[in-house]
């Protein structure tokens, strides 16, 4: 049913970067993945910061306003979102290196 | 029931929303643990008088939404709709409103009598957020009370508006959350529709129609036998398309979307927040508990502090337990003339009884311990830094400390697994977590390896064993998931709550009601089977042997300790253990074992401890502890033994059910006689065929 791809520049949610400040635009998660990020409100237009990356790579923490979440990124592959520009609190820099690799 | 002095409340709210910390203000001490009927999920009440009214509370779990996908949303939206509560109260964390206002749109949907409480008010004021009340109660139609469980500021203003509301002092406007117009008008179409056919139980009939909307599978299958599906269906079919077509969505998701709009648009206009984005003091403490490279050994050093704390500490009130328990014996040993009344009382009944409390301490220090992680916030952390591995083998990230739990004990590692939320998880990781081997079973290895293998290769091969242990598990956990539970994975969409100071009452208070739970139901299968195995190892003597004794004790100079020693092991295989134990042999062979070695398998079920001295009692050499060298000795110059039937042995007991225990709560935490019987079949035959596939190949190469 993943008609109608939006016209901006999407990224999935798993390619994000720390940081940077994201709108999201789709969710094409199914099941009970969908109904997770539903209820957290991981919804389109919502806007998110990519917080971290767990120590080993994987899960990803994100923030949504004053909350903070943590999805897998092969759950996060399920979120279309669009760059908004540098998160002004953080400092992208820092985290430009962040262990990708697989363990 | 529905008399007019008695108020029956559902607390309802997202997790880590202060519902425990509420409910045990207002409640106090009055509470009662249980599980929802058919599922394994906590059900806590308690009830209060208050203004010649008693309130009975019911804390339903923690769940961000009522959607049907996991168990504690079903069952706290089953509650709601069919138990029918006076009214429920929906405790939110008012320094997070935006995410668990969401629950509270789906409880307005529900049209209960809502009752809001914003807790954690406290922090709001340190954080210098603004939160207009009045415009918010205008706009969600349902009474707001600021509350902090904390310092306990409005509480008593809760109380009152409970009776307040029931004695309809105070009138709730139970205003429906609106949706667009678009939706909206669906939603009547659809309410035209169902109305007509059915009364549907009491279910209100608008929730129903959002619920189709968002194809709710439930309640579309309490459509699907009614005549109206036809028509309904019609509508559905043209929402979608609608919706589809011009936002691009799916109807459930724009619903969401619709709910959060609404959220975020009222918060505009009630809540005025301090910087908005700026890092909070959780974001902080992260930085360094997840940091990139020291979050793995921090997060390495407290599982190993929560490790130590509950084994070694626990350790010298185990101790004193026990000792207590042999001072009891020698007590009523001592008073009591001799009589199998006695021998039942002391070896099997007081011997059970200290078997079932010795697992206390333990129980009691890791419990703590979860609590203590769970309430300050770390829990989730824990599963964010080893998910990855995790998921490696289907399961969740929190599936680790049970597992390491394994390694120490057992019993209280199964009850470890509450914490889970997906069945599948739970089944699986309480199949795995006695391959991780537990305590109990180290000195066993320590008399094989002392019997068998110089001191040189010692170190060596109890790292096998452990390690091989873990393969195991590791296997086995990947093998059920992906056959039993497939595609049933956990997500890891999940909050990460901010850290918090944990109440201490409350911690204690939890642990304290599971250490009974395990105490009442655990306590009686072990205490019931202490005793059978008792009389197994103990009945039918026979009676010439028993004669040759009694004469040998009455000559001069006799030993008496050691004739009645050896009179024990003489007499073992007449006794109904040693009769299953020679039977059984025709199976055990191929593993290396004889009837003897059989003997101290099977009372390694009532504990692992005993197996070493059960061995004792065996080759007659008395079951003290000083008696482990000439043990050794006596197992090493068996003909019947040889290093192969030492491998095999420490292999079978890696591998075997743990204990009676464990099987008990495997039962109870399972909340499935079947997965029980499975879990005893499945560790049966697993240590068989490894002992097997160990003993046949050490066999070949001579050892
Ligand atoms: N500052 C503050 N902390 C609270 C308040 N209520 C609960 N907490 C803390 O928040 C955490 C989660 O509370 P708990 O009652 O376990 O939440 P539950 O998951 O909803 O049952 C605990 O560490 C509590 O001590 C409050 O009003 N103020």
């Amino acid at each position: 049913m993943m008609t109608n791809r939006p016209q901006v520049e999407s990224i999935l949610l798993s390619d994000a970067s720390i940081g940077i400040r994201y709108r999201v635009l789709q969710v094409t998660a199914k099941g009970i993945i969908r109904q997770r990020m539903l209820d957290m409100g991981l919804v389109p237009g919502v806007r998110l910061v990519v917080i971290r990356f767990a120590p080993l790579g994987d899960p990803i923490e994100i923030r949504i306003n004053r909350f903070f979440m943590s999805l897998r990124k092969e759950e996060a592959k399920y979120v279309f979102v669009e760059a908004m520009g540098p998160c002004p609190h953080r400092h992208p820099r820092r985290f430009k290196r962040h262990f990708h690799g697989r363990f | 029931m529905a008399d007019s002095k008695t108020i029956f409340v559902a607390l309802a709210g997202n997790p880590n929303s202060g519902k425990t910390s509420i409910f045990n203000c207002m409640a106090g001490a009055n509470q009662k643990v249980g599980n929802f009927s058919g599922v394994t999920v906590e059900k806590v009440e308690g009830t209060l008088k208050h203004k010649g009214y008693t309130i009975r509370l019911v804390d339903l779990p923690g769940t961000y939404s009522l959607s049907p996908y996991s168990p504690e949303e079903k069952v706290a939206r089953d509650f709601i709709l069919f138990q029918k509560p006076d009214m429920v109260i929906n405790i939110v964390d008012a320094t997070n409103l935006e995410r668990n206002l969401v629950l509270t749109t789906q409880l307005m949907d529900l049209e209960v009598e809502l009752l809001v409480v914003m807790n954690m008010i406290d922090e709001v004021e340190k954080q210098k957020t603004h939160i207009d009340f009045e415009q918010f109660e205008r706009l969600f139609g349902a009474h707001v009370i600021p509350v902090s469980a904390v310092t306990k500021f409005g509480i008593p203003d809760l109380l009152d508006h409970i009776v307040d509301i029931k004695s309809g002092k105070i009138e709730t406007k139970k205003y429906k959350h609106h949706y667009t117009e678009k939706t909206e008008n669906y939603i009547l179409q659809l309410i035209n529709i169902i109305k007509q056919r059915d009364s549907w139980k009491g279910v209100p009939t608008r929730w129903m129609a959002i619920k189709l909307i968002e194809q709710d599978p439930d309640v579309l299958a309490m459509i699907q036998s009614s005549p109206c599906r036809e028509a309904v269906n019609e509508v559905l079919n043209s929402v979608s398309e609608d919706i589809l077509k011009f936002d691009q969505m799916e109807t459930d998701v724009y619903l969401a979307e619709e709910r959060v709009a609404f959220i975020h648009g009222a918060l505009k206009e009630t809540v005025r927040n301090a910087e908005e984005e700026a890092e909070t003091f959780t974001e902080k403490i992260d930085n360094i508990l997840l940091h990139r490279f020291f979050g793995m050994p921090i997060f390495l050093l407290i599982m190993y502090g929560i490790f130590q704390l509950t084994f070694q500490l626990g350790e010298y009130p185990m101790q004193w337990i026990n000792s207590l328990f042999q001072l009891l014996t020698q007590f009523l040993d001592g008073i009591i003339p001799a009589s199998i009344a006695k021998s039942i009382l002391l070896d099997g009944i007081i011997a059970g009884v200290g078997g079932v409390l010795i697992f206390l301490p333990n129980i009691l220090i890791l419990f703590l311990c979860l609590s203590l992680l769970e309430a300050t916030g770390y829990m989730a952390r824990v599963a964010f830094v080893i998910d990855k591995l995790m998921h490696r083998i289907g399961l969740h990230g929190k599936s680790f400390i049970p597992m390491i739990t394994g390694f120490g004990c057992t019993v209280p590692a199964l009850m470890a697994v509450r914490t889970l939320r997906n069945r599948g998880d739970r089944i699986t990781t309480m199949m795995v977590v006695p391959f991780f081997s537990c305590g109990a079973k180290l000195p066993v290895y320590t008399l094989i390896i002392s019997a068998f293998f110089m001191p040189a290769a010692a170190g060596n091969v109890l790292f096998g064993i452990y390690l091989f242990g873990i393969v195991i598990a590791l296997i086995s956990a990947k093998l059920i998931k992906s056959t039993a539970f497939k595609g049933e994975s956990e997500p890891f969409v999940m909050e990460l709550p901010p850290y918090r100071k944990p109440s201490a009452l409350i911690m204690l208070k939890q642990t304290w009601m599971r250490a009974m739970m395990y105490i009442k139901k655990a306590g009686t299968i072990i205490l019931l089977a202490s005793v059978i195995l008792w009389f197994a190892v103990s009945f039918p003597k026979n009676p010439e042997i028993h004669n040759k004794y009694e004469t040998l004790r009455l000559q001069k100079g006799a030993n008496i300790v050691q004739l009645d020693h050896h009179e024990k092991a003489e007499q073992l295989p007449y006794s109904v253990a040693g009769r299953i134990g020679i039977f059984l042999e025709p199976i055990s062979r191929p593993l290396g074992f004889d009837w003897r070695l059989n003997i101290a398998l099977i009372n390694g079920l009532a504990a692992k401890e005993i197996v070493v001295s059960s061995m004792g009692t065996i080759f007659a050499v008395g079951n003290d502890e000083g008696n482990i060298n000439s043990l050794a000795e006596s197992l090493r110059n068996d003909p019947l033994y040889s290093k192969a039937v030492g491998l095999s042995f420490m292999v079978f007991v890696l591998l075997y059910i743990p204990c009676i225990a464990s099987v008990a709560v495997f039962s109870r935490e399972s909340n499935s006689i079947k997965w029980a019987l499975f879990f005893v079949v499945y560790s049966l035959t697993v240590a068989w065929i490894f002992s097997f596939l160990v003993y046949q190949t050490a066999s070949l190469f001579g050892l």
